[in-house]
């Protein structure tokens, strides 16, 4: 296997077959039992991307952590970035589930939005 | 007298209760927190809905379209509100319940609990040591981290390697503890693969199969545990002990159907799913009284647990109305070669409609031809590419394949 060649599990269905990814400038993907597996990791191979559930600081509510996430999937590589900078935010209640927390969180282009609503409550 | 009393106010009784409401009854939610959602609210990770709604929420996001639904349906909330206990009377049944107002008597015709389950304790798989601070379980610590932003420790070791304690290695990872460790017996993760590939694979975090603690060392706080290897069979394998340092331990080592308070009021308990006995309405064996979601069975998926909600509400309006379909004599489901536990236990109506069932395969298996048998008599059978003990499954059950038997076996082979 080459630096880039990865070895993954397949999330398509509960027997998670070990996928090896040779990443050349075609994929093959080998170890998998059905073709799901192939599916999955051609996907997997070339942007791996991950949604972030995470919370942020919130003043005057009824809970000191208010629950975000991406709006999107983000690039694995940046997740560490991404929890840098949501790591010194405070916000400050109220707030409406849905709501922008921070726009295109390092530089990915995807916003962080609020889980839920959080009333004033001081 | 109130018609319907939810007792909890978590996914289960927030999917029973406007089910039941928009049939028109007086329907009440007791929560003892100060807000709905139960475990939702500190479940921020996505995955939620994929089966009801087809798109994937977080837990409060879920939580949010059911506590809409509540305060749409006009169902009545009391936050704040423990059940102490329950009497049944000749027309109901009198609730004794702590109130922010003090201890109230709440009198209703019928009752559903949705009071979901608890997690096992370190004294349950038998970690022996020290009790010093620091030993939590995986639902307090996500509890901690997601609502209150306090980690449990900077060096913590997570005991089992299933879907809570994969989520919460994540958090704790992202949230910036040191160093984390994760043990379990399984050969592999018992989480989804999902889990075990984007909480923990993805960030390397170390992990040991066939390694449990054997004792938690520390005078007032966690200093360290003692790992042993184990067999397949979970055994430990003596002088395979290692010290390993830590300041927390975390254990993800199952749930248990919290049925203490149904088992008070009379009800039949399995002694497989540790849930009581329910009927396919999921009627407890007290007249009356209905239970739904993870008090029943542990389930995988919060969707699978709120679809008992909703055919428990069938259930509560066929009760009120002075039940026209009960069989004479009910057939009884029962776990068979190779399964763990089936829910529901007993088929008790005549009805139309075909019932969805339940059950834990009590082996791993490629290829497994599942059959419902009664006698030698195979009643119905279906092919499952792959079972295993830590995914339950599913399956139809036609009601006319149930005439004049007594008892139906559910068998993997």
């Amino acid at each position: 296997m080459s630096d880039e060649d990865r070895e993954v599990l397949c999330v398509r269905c509960p027997k998670g077959c070990r996928l090896k990814l040779f990443i050349d400038e075609n994929i093959v993907v080998k170890g998998q039992e059905c073709k799901l597996g192939v599916d999955y990791g051609k996907k997997e191979a070339r942007h791996p991307e991950r949604e972030v559930p995470t919370t942020v600081k919130i003043k005057n509510a009824r809970w000191p952590r208010l629950p975000v996430r991406s709006k999107k999937s983000v690039p694995l590589a940046k997740i560490d970035e991404v929890m840098e900078e949501l790591r010194g935010l405070k916000v400050e209640a109220p707030v409406k589930k849905g709501e922008v927390i921070v726009q295109n969180v390092a530089d990915t282009s995807v916003d962080i939005i609020a889980e839920r609503d959080m009333e004033r409550e001081v | 007298m109130k018609d319907v009393v939810v007792i909890g106010g978590g996914p289960s009784g927030l999917a029973a209760a406007p089910e039941i409401g928009k049939k028109g009854y007086d329907v009440t939610i007791l929560e003892r927190n100060g807000e709905l959602g139960g475990l939702l609210q500190q479940c921020i990770h996505e995955g939620f809905g994929t089966l009801l709604f087809d798109k994937s929420l977080s837990g409060p996001e879920f939580a949010d379209i059911f506590i809409n639904r509540v305060h749409d349906t006009g169902v009545k909330v009391e936050l704040e509100t423990y059940v102490k206990s329950v009497e049944k009377r000749e027309d109901g049944f009198e609730m004794t319940a702590v109130t922010p107002k003090g201890v109230e008597i709440i009198k209703t015709r019928s009752l559903v609990y949705a009071i979901g389950c608890r997690e096992r304790n370190r004294f349950e798989i038998k970690i022996g040591g020290t009790r010093p601070a620091g030993v939590l379980t995986a639902g307090t610590v996500q509890r901690l981290v997601n609502l209150y932003g306090v980690l449990p420790g900077k060096n913590p070791i997570i005991v089992g390697g299933g879907d809570v304690g994969l989520i919460v290695a994540r958090h704790l990872y992202l949230e910036g503890v040191e160093s984390i460790l994760m043990v379990y017996p399984e050969e592999f993760f018992s989480g989804l693969p999902r889990n075990a590939q984007q909480c923990i694979l993805d960030f390397d975090i170390p992990y040991r199969p066939r390694t449990t603690v054997k004792r938690i060392l520390g005078d007032k706080k966690v200093e360290a545990v003692e790992l042993v290897k184990v067999d397949e069979n979970w055994d430990m394998i003596q002088g395979t002990e290692e010290i390993y340092r830590c300041d927390s331990v975390i254990l993800s080592v199952g749930l248990v159907p919290y049925s203490e308070k149904v088992e008070e009021l009379g009800a039949e308990i399995d002694c497989k799913t540790n849930g009581p006995v329910v009927d396919e309405f999921f009627e407890t064996t007290v007249e009356g009284v209905f239970s739904v979601g993870n008090l029943v069975q542990i389930f995988d998926y919060v969707d699978d647990a709120v679809q008992t909600s909703f055919v428990a509400a069938q259930g509560v309006d066929k009760y009120l109305k002075g039940f026209s379909s009960k069989r004479d004599k009910p057939v009884k489901l029962k776990p068979g070669k190779n399964v763990g536990t089936v829910t529901p236990q007993v088929i008790a109506h005549d009805a139309d409609d075909d019932i969805k069932i339940f059950f834990r395969p009590g082996i791993e298996k490629e290829g497994a031809r599942i059959e419902l048998t009664s006698g030698k008599e195979v009643l119905k059978h279906q092919k499952k590419r792959y079972v295993r003990p830590s995914t339950l499954e599913e399956m139809e059950l036609p009601r006319d394949i149930l005439s004049k038997k007594k008892e139906v076996m559910v068998d993997v082979r």
